[in-house]
């Protein structure tokens, strides 16, 4: 059971070290996919088999065999993990599931602030929002129906082909609903730190993927690289924001716009379908721990009545 | 395809709003066209134009024989400057919060401007 039950931690573990070579090595919507899917199914099976642990080695002690009508001898000689490791596993997904419930509520509450914020000043039936802003900015808020922010300085600094690039990077961020992959990966971080380096690596697929439907859009590679370049050139000459809102370290824009002005992505199916195995055999893993665990209990119920 | 034919339109609207936007004066359908830079039937650009006018996104007046075209509603800056201080403030909020929205672009150091600034004069030197 022990060999089952490490196999999502593993893949947490390798995930944690392959985050940003899938994000780099595939096709950006592919890559997103990949390493939001990745990082919740990692996430999730591994919080499974830590309650299946915490259940089934808090089951020996004979207060809970008396409540429950087990038998707790045929506990412990199924292997349950001692009581220590019970209590310690307990104490660790209630602490990761109130840290993920946190982030979703956070997340929630910060696209409900911007959308707030924004409230009333698209163009009239639009998602286009103008800011008359001395510092060039564009950027677009996630929820049910995205918006596009972009400053008149931004705009002004742009040619016409740039600003489509522009418009249609941030078009493919809100058609996409970009801001889903990444809040879900911050979930997924959330309830459980292991998975936290695909978080910076699904915000830059997300670009990524904009990019390269940016590109498509307009159907000029080097116009989008141009567009990308102009862009990040007008931001750094005006004010300075406070903080890189995206993480995003700032080498990112210049790979962006390489990527950019290189062929478009190979599709590496056979990676892509290699990486994608990893979703059954961690949900293989935590339906056999569960089974496992419940069998167990049962047996010690038997037991306990014969 | 219905859907792509929507997408396409809206994203038409939406680069003719950028477009009267960044030259900040009212202009002709000819004068759009002629900004667009791109293969555009000139009827496309005045259905457009005053498509938007429909949608009172744009207002537009006579000036001769042509209507020029201006973004609708210019007295909402003074609102849009509040929304634009809100915005920064969530935007400098820390990663939490300013996660939500995905910025076109992050802050580069020295070196990147440097390299992208010599990317950009030798993509304009060959058109």
């Amino acid at each position: 059971m022990i060999l089952f039950a490490i196999v999502p931690f593993v893949f947490a573990l390798a995930l944690h070290f392959t985050s940003a070579f899938i994000s780099r090595a595939l096709p950006p919507a592919w890559a997103s996919w990949l390493l939001t899917v990745l990082s919740l199914t990692v996430s999730v099976t591994c919080g499974l088999i830590l309650s299946a642990a915490a259940v089934i080695s808090l089951a020996r002690l004979p207060e809970a065999a008396q409540l429950g009508h087990w038998s707790a001898p045929i506990i412990e000689h199924g292997g349950a993990p001692p009581v220590w490791l019970g209590v310690l596993a307990t104490l660790v997904v209630s602490l990761l599931l109130s840290m993920a419930l946190i982030r979703s509520l956070r997340s929630i509450s910060a696209i409900a602030a911007a959308r707030y914020a924004l409230r009333g000043l698209e163009v009239p039936q639009s998602n286009l929002v103008v800011i008359e802003n001395a510092s060039p900015t564009a950027y677009s808020v996630g929820g049910l129906h995205g918006r596009i922010v972009v400053s008149t300085s931004m705009l002004r600094a742009l040619s016409a082909g740039e600003r489509r690039v522009l418009l249609a990077h941030e078009a493919a961020h809100v058609r996409h609903h970009h801001y889903l992959f990444v809040q879900l990966c911050e979930v997924a971080a959330a309830a459980n730190p292991l998975v936290r380096a695909s978080v910076s690596a699904v915000r830059v697929s997300v670009e990524r993927w904009a990019d390269e439907v940016a590109a498509r859009d307009v159907g000029d590679r080097a116009l989008a690289a141009r567009g990308l370049a102009r862009a990040a050139l007008a931001c750094s000459t005006g004010q300075p924001m406070t903080r890189a809102a995206l993480g995003i370290s700032d080498g990112d824009v210049v790979l962006r716009v390489r990527a950019l002005l290189s062929a478009p992505p190979t599709q590496r199916r056979q990676l892509a379908a290699l990486l994608a195995l990893v979703v059954p055999l961690c949900w293989l893993a935590a339906a056999v721990v569960a089974i496992r665990t419940h069998g167990l209990i049962e047996l010690a119920e038997h037991a306990y009545f014969s | 395809m219905p859907a792509k034919g929507n997408r396409s339109r809206g994203a038409l609207e939406q680069e003719i709003l950028a477009c009267l936007v960044s030259t900040g004066r009212p202009m002709t359908p000819a004068e759009v066209q002629a900004e667009l830079g791109r293969d555009l039937a000139y009827t496309t650009v005045m259905t457009t134009l005053s498509r938007l006018h429909d949608k009172r996104a744009l207002d537009r007046c006579l000036r001769g024989r042509a209507f020029r075209y201006s973004l609708a509603g210019d007295a909402e800056g003074v609102r849009a400057n509040v929304t634009a201080h809100q915005m920064h403030k969530l935007l400098a909020d820390g990663t939490d919060r300013a996660s939500v929205l995905t910025r076109f672009v992050a802050e580069l150091n020295p070196d990147d401007e440097q390299l992208l600034a010599e990317l950009l004069a030798r993509s304009d030197e060959q058109p």
